[in-house]
């Protein structure tokens, strides 16, 4: 036996082992199973919905076409989330580096101008501050702060998602949590909090 | 320990603190500075509120029929993995016509389009308009399974670029459907549609292509190129819902892999009011962990 620790106790090996058999029944259960938990961690780093779905929808059929070259070093869901968070910052690097050329003078006012920014700012619910924050800040600090916060991993999860040491983990994850809090802030101001 | 040492000692452990992954000695230091200093306090409470609505936030739930979907695409990519690709590497001449656009940034000639005299008002699309195949799925994928190719793929086919009309989209629907279906109420792409002198969008971009530098683009493509196109709608309160047409390609020009989109949209009175193009190069390929993550 070569497999590691990992793989041996791995739930999704046997439904794996059937997709490689060409079981398409077996991989609807795969996506059944771990759709949501990319869905999210995708939405987290792109920011859209829209976008999100399509990316896990590439993300999935990727991984169809890749699953043969699948090594097993790693449990499969930590290898389908590593490939979701790069595609997503692949995505995100895209939306953010995407030019958009307007062909009319009439656009799309998406913030309605009766609303001063400010009010609409104090509209906003957490949540949506949350994404724009998000929104904000640079992706690859975005995908640590959505698997630490967002799907709530540990550290070793973290590091192994994004293929890195632990140390690099906590790194990562200290200057996402600094870049977040200073983008909110600049963003939303100042509240009541206590330590 | 001079002041300013010691703030920026507990600044550095504000973020694990408030997360609570300091030692209860570490802790008991930052308190005793925090009830001291009030810049450190106002920076402290700014980490808490930050770490609170971290804390809270629950991400939204994957929309309704997506895992469904993602199923109906992988069996489709399944059992057309080996279709030709001819038709995709049509569409990305289009995807290159929109890098062309996008790069040249001929703007003001642009500024004022308009639909096609005479076309009828779009009506609301239905979800199996969004492409030839019915399904929306991702350009990548579409390429992969050699389907759901843009209609105006063969407009931006014919390599000049220069008066012709485009091609209704029932002429274009693939070799293995002849049959001419009925004309699509919405203009089937923003080839179609004309800017204020009259000028076909193959003829605005066949102008940019003999302008602008961006001509070594779209002459590098037929090789490694695809395209798809999707259909949408943006609904903003209290501003007209709009219909919109996208289509996302790619291409390969030289060692670079350029994506484009396109995007179009019209009210409820058939008025074309949104338009925009969009290109971008794309960067290297990041090096994957042990368990190679295909990219």
């Amino acid at each position: 036996m070569t497999r590691t620790d990992s793989a041996d106790i791995d739930p999704d090996q046997r439904l794996v082992d059937l997709v490689l058999r060409g079981d398409m029944d077996a991989f609807d259960r795969l996506v059944e199973r771990h759709h949501a938990f990319v869905y999210n961690i995708v939405h987290g780093v792109v920011g859209n919905a829209d976008e999100a779905a399509d990316v896990v929808q590439e993300v999935f059929l990727l991984v169809l076409r890749k699953l043969v070259s699948f090594r097993r070093g790693s449990r499969f869901a930590t290898w389908l989330y590593r490939v979701a968070v790069n595609r997503a910052l692949d995505r995100a690097r895209s939306l953010s580096r995407r030019r958009w050329v307007p062909f009319v003078a009439e656009t799309l006012n998406i913030v309605d101008p009766a609303i001063g920014p400010e009010a609409a700012a104090t509209q906003q619910s957490d949540a949506d501050r949350v994404q724009a924050t998000m929104a904000a800040i640079a992706p690859n600090h975005r995908d640590v702060l959505v698997l630490k916060y967002f799907q709530e991993m540990s550290i070793e999860e973290i590091s192994e998602v994004l293929g890195c040491s632990q140390d690099a983990a906590k790194v990562r994850l200290h200057r996402a949590r600094i870049h977040f809090r200073d983008k909110f802030r600049s963003m939303y101001g100042d509240a009541d909090a206590s330590l | 320990m001079p002041a300013s040492d010691r703030c920026s000692q507990v600044r550095s452990l504000l973020p694990r603190l408030a997360a609570g992954e300091v030692t209860l000695a570490q802790s008991d230091a930052c308190r005793i500075h925090l009830a001291a200093c009030t810049a450190c306090r106002s920076e402290a409470d700014a980490t808490v509120r930050a770490q609170r609505v971290l804390v809270a936030y629950r991400p939204a739930p994957p929309p309704p029929g997506l895992d469904r979907r993602i199923c109906q695409a992988a069996r489709a990519t399944r059992t057309r993995r080996w279709a030709p690709l001819r038709w995709a590497q049509a569409g990305g001449l289009l995807a290159a016509a929109a890098a062309a656009a996008a790069c040249v940034q001929l703007v003001p000639g642009l500024l004022a389009v308009r639909t096609e005299p005479g076309a009828p008002p779009p009506q609301p699309v239905a979800s199996e308009q969004a492409g030839p195949r019915g399904a929306a799925p991702p350009s990548a994928v579409r390429a992969a399974a050699g389907a759901g190719l843009a209609p105006e793929a063969a407009v931006a086919k014919e390599p000049d670029g220069g008066s012709a009309e485009p091609t209704p989209p029932a002429r274009i629907a693939g070799r293995r459907n002849r049959t001419r279906r009925p004309a699509n109420p919405m203009p089937s792409s923003f080839m179609d549609v004309r800017d204020a002198s009259g000028r076909s969008a193959r003829q605005i971009v066949a102008a940019m292509r003999d302008q602008g530098a961006a001509a070594g683009a779209v002459d590098g493509t037929g090789q490694d190129a695809t395209a798809s196109w999707r259909t949408g709608r943006i609904a903003v309160p209290g501003r007209p819902v709009y219909e919109t047409r996208t289509s996302e390609g790619s291409l390969q020009v030289g060692r670079r892999r350029v994506r484009t989109s396109a995007e179009a949209g019209w009210d409820a009175q058939g008025h074309l009011s949104v338009i925009r193009l969009g290109a971008e190069v794309e960067g290297d390929q990041r090096p994957d962990g042990p368990d190679r993550a295909p990219k």
